[in-house]
């Protein structure tokens, strides 16, 4: 039992003895400037969430083929349904034309001529609701429409004017089965079998490269990538494969940004111990990752200096402080970015008007979105100059205070010596130095 | 020769070898003994025209009864001034027990190739060791009849030394500091406000010495260490109480000096005091002076502009409590010695106070190796018929050497001072354990009385020796001219007189 207490005290105070008395267990009011307070943090909102798919809406109506004979017939059958002239009409539709009826009988004849004026009357009431339900269900498809309408003329020139033959020549299996005209010009090809809104139009304005393709996904990811094809139209999030609104791509941002900061970083340097110069365990590289699509990196070695210099608890507010002003620099230069390039996109000539509204609606969405989540943010971000000022500021006196440390045991082992020489100089001939 | 400080003793050995080496060139160089012999020649023909000018018309020369004997004293000049120069003795350098100073590590330092003993002419050898003698017979029974602590001659300064070194001492060892610090900021703050005011206590000297009520708070506060235990602020006491004792032990040959410091205390206080509270001594002064060096640092930098720490707030209080009064504060003061106050960080002590050991023994020696060295051209002087310089020489020397009984009583006089009912209740409080305020208490007064003192041993010496010169010179003129004394005239009038009457 004995052994076991004295095993255990000796292994407390060897515990004990190791203990770095560098940190400090309590917070100075300086050290709340450092920390960012979450005010009215909600995970409902916070948290990622995937937005369904709109994928392959589809052709809801048949409006696009009218059949104007069966259109005319449906409408004159309705017209001599029986509940409203017994079964007068019912022959005459069945077996004879018009013509025919008023060979036979004049009054029949002024009847059906009315009769087929109210059928042209309902006709084009048909088509005109058809029109609408179109524009109701799917007006993103009409570009097929569109496409068929174009062959249609087309085909008219080529027969003639015939258009019944135009109808058929431009008649396919099935009415998607057309290629599109490409939004991202003719340049970059006449046809395409799907159209892509944002891809095209950046094909178009000449975006290209690795930080346009990440500025664009990060478009797609925030108000969605219209892909028209095969009669239909999806929407697509870019390699993220899911909607990000300002806000969660912020709340990613600065996940993101604190665990390379602080978790890697400055834990890197923090375990090196205080021996080691804290500006050879940062690359240059991860330096610029902290600053993605910025030149110049927002932190420089100092600020790392700063931060390894602080005391743990100190260390996480300046870090959490740090990471969050950064976060928030980075989100407004993208999202100021994906604004740009929407406004640049909604330019494209080779988008219908309806595309170029969709466009515009979209940039419009988004920046209706990123103005709510700025303004929420703001109340709890730091601009990172001030943040960088804190921080190298409190590192600054920290560093002076370790310099000073450093400086006065220096002096003070200086002292220790010239006390000793000037005591122990066998000046008395008693008091004498031994070592020397 | 002696001397009880190598200080002293270095001039005299550089007043030795130059003594030795003027002697060789006054005698081997032409120059001078063409010199002398001009001096001489001079000196003759002078005399001879003056006994000659009797038998010349008055109306060519002044004329001057010389006897003949000024010719016998022409020759006896020369033959003493030729007897300063005769090298027929030695001189050595020694302290009052009688050891040699050539030996001293000091010397050995200070001096290009010490000797033990120097060739020195017999007249000086005479001159010197009476005045030599005589200063320590009056040194050996001052410092027997006055000593209360310890010999001044045989351990100079002793008493000073040992607690002025004790009250030097510094932390230079970073984690003894940082562990310091780290008490100080973490406990200081979250204890004091919570301690309990009684007029006994002083809340901190018992944040380091035992005292159970303290220890109880202390040992509620709860510090999260960076591994995330927890560690007591009793127990970061008792590791800094464990630390400054370790401290002085583990450090390389400062066990020794410890133990040399001990010696002192023991001297000084004539035992009165344990072997504890001088280890408590000199581990509140460490404390102390760091405190002192956290307020304000000893690159001159004003810490006092920055925001109080802990530790500032502790050296700030700790100055408070001194303000030297009275007569010898006020001495203090005016020569200088007051400048450290509420900033006296170790090294600047520690360096006035070496300044303060070393002034008047510099002082001292430097006149007595002018003296020594300036033996062999009182020749010329001598030569040239001026021999009461021998004398002057010979008076110079001695009031010189009469400095040291007089700052032996001084010293034992000041050292009495010392050990005031103050400095003694102070001393024993550090019997008990840790205490910033005696320590800083004991070393501030100690630190004051020495400055005090070490001015009074310039201004008493160089005092006495002009008022001895000042008294002496007088006796030595001869300017008048030889007539019966004053009661001769008197009773040859009065005689004369009666003689009259009778005749």
């Amino acid at each position: 039992m004995r052994v076991l207490l004295f095993a255990s005290a000796f292994f407390a105070l060897h515990t004990a003895l190791a203990a770095d008395f560098r940190h400090s267990t309590r917070q100075s009011p300086g050290d709340y400037l450092l920390r960012s307070l979450d005010q009215h943090q909600d995970n409902v909102f916070d948290s990622f969430r995937t937005v369904e798919l709109g994928a392959s809406i589809g052709i809801g109506s048949d409006c696009g083929r009218i059949d104007v004979t069966s259109t005319l017939r449906a409408s004159l059958k309705n017209m001599l349904d029986a509940k409203y002239f017994a079964n007068i009409g019912q022959n005459i539709i069945g077996s004879s034309p018009m013509l025919l009826a008023c060979y036979f009988s004049p009054t029949w004849c002024a009847i059906l001529k009315h009769s087929q004026v109210g059928a042209q009357y309902l006709s084009q009431m048909r088509l005109d609701q058809c029109a609408v339900i179109d524009k109701y269900v799917d007006s993103r498809v009409e570009e097929f429409y569109q496409e068929r309408q174009s062959c249609v003329r087309k085909s008219i020139e080529a027969n003639s004017g015939d258009m019944e033959q135009a109808m058929e020549g431009c008649k396919g299996n099935k009415m998607w089965d057309v290629d599109l005209t490409n939004w991202a010009g003719k340049r970059n090809g006449e046809k395409v079998t799907s159209n892509k809104l944002l891809e095209g139009s950046a094909k178009w304005a000449g975006f290209e490269g690795e930080a346009a393709n990440r500025s664009l996904d990060l478009v797609k990811a925030l108000v969605g990538e219209t892909v028209v094809s095969k009669g239909g139209v999806s929407v697509e999030y870019g390699p993220r494969q899911s909607a990000l609104t300002p806000r969660t791509y912020l709340q990613s941002l600065e996940k993101g940004t604190y665990e390379q900061l602080c978790g890697k970083i400055v834990k890197r340097i923090e375990d090196s111990g205080p021996e080691t110069v804290p500006d050879k365990l940062v690359s240059d590289s991860e330096l610029k990752a902290l600053s993605p699509g910025f030149e110049i990196p927002l932190i420089d070695r100092q600020t790392i200096r700063a931060l390894s210099m602080m005391v743990p608890s100190q260390r996480r507010q300046a870090c959490k402080t740090l990471s969050d002003a950064l976060s928030m620099t980075v989100f407004a230069s993208e999202m100021n970015r994906s604004l740009d390039i929407l406004t640049t996109l909604s330019q494209n000539p080779n988008l219908p008007p309806n595309r170029k509204q969709e466009i515009e609606q979209k940039r419009r969405a988004l920046k209706d979105s990123l103005d709510a989540a700025v303004s929420m943010q703001k109340q709890r971000s730091a601009p990172i100059n001030d943040a960088l000022a804190k921080v190298n500021q409190t590192g600054a006196d920290l560093y002076d205070q370790m310099t000073q440390q450093a400086l006065s045991t220096d002096s003070d082992q200086e002292v220790s010596n010239r006390v000793r020489a000037r005591f122990m100089d066998c000046a008395d001939g008693v008091m004498c130095d031994r070592r020397n | 020769m002696f001397s009880n400080t190598a200080y002293e003793a270095m001039y005299q050995f550089i007043g030795l070898a130059l003594h030795e080496k003027f002697i060789e060139a006054i005698t081997s160089e032409k120059v001078f003994r063409g010199f002398l012999l001009i001096t001489f020649g001079f000196l003759f023909f002078l005399t001879t025209v003056q006994f000659f000018s009797r038998y010349l018309p008055g109306s060519l020369i002044q004329r001057k009864s010389v006897p003949l004997s000024k010719y016998v004293k022409i020759v006896l000049w020369l033959f003493i001034g030729i007897s300063l120069l005769r090298v027929g003795g030695t001189s050595t350098v020694k302290r009052f027990n009688g050891e040699p100073w050539s030996a001293n590590r000091y010397i050995k330092v200070h001096v290009v190739q010490p000797e033990k003993s120097y060739r020195v002419s017999f007249i000086f050898e005479l001159l010197s060791g009476t005045a030599e003698g005589v200063a320590w017979m009056i040194s050996r029974v001052v410092d027997n009849v006055f000593g209360t602590s310890h010999s001044q001659l045989d351990t100079p300064n002793f008493f000073f030394k040992a607690i002025m070194f004790a009250g030097a001492s510094t932390v230079d060892d970073p984690k003894l500091n940082r562990q310091i610090n780290f008490y100080t900021n973490e406990c200081f703050d979250r204890l004091i406000p919570h301690m309990k005011q009684a007029a006994s206590d002083k809340k901190l000297d018992s944040l380091f010495s035992k005292n159970a009520a303290a220890d109880h708070l202390l040992s509620d506060i709860m510090l999260e260490m960076p591994d995330k235990k927890f560690i007591s602020c009793l127990d970061l006491k008792n590791q800094v109480r464990q630390g400054l004792a370790d401290y002085a032990r583990k450090k390389p040959g400062e066990g020794e000096l410890v133990e040399m410091s001990k010696l002192g205390f023991k001297m000084a206080f004539q035992g009165k005091f344990t072997p504890e509270s001088i280890e408590n001594f000199q581990a509140s002064s460490r404390l102390v002076n760091h405190y002192l060096d956290q307020h304000e640092g000893s690159l001159g930098i004003q810490k006092g502009s920055q925001l109080p720490t802990s530790a500032g707030r502790a050296a700030q209080y700790l100055n408070r409590l001194f303000s030297w009064d009275g007569l010898l504060g006020s001495v203090g003061y005016l020569f200088g010695g007051d400048k450290f106050q509420g900033a006296a960080v170790a090294a600047s002590r520690s360096q006035e106070f070496s300044e303060n050991l070393a002034r008047a023994p510099h002082v001292a020696g430097f006149i007595k190796m002018l003296i020594i060295a300036s033996f062999p051209w009182l020749v010329f002087f001598v030569v040239a018929g001026y021999w009461r310089v021998l004398f002057y020489w010979f008076l110079l020397y001695l009031s010189v050497l009469l400095w040291t009984p007089i700052w032996t009583l001084l010293y034992h006089i000041m050292v009495g001072i010392s050990q005031s009912s103050e400095v003694m209740a102070a001393m024993g409080e550090l019997g008990d354990g840790i205490s910033l305020y005696s320590a800083e208490l004991v070393t501030s007064r100690i630190y004051h009385l020495y400055a005090v003192y070490s001015w009074l041993q310039l201004l008493t010496g160089t005092l006495f020796t002009g008022m001895l010169l000042y008294f002496i010179r007088p006796a030595l003129q001869d300017h008048q001219e030889d007539s019966a004394p004053e009661f001769l005239e008197t009773a040859q009038r009065g005689a004369t007189k009666v003689a009259g009457a009778v005749l």
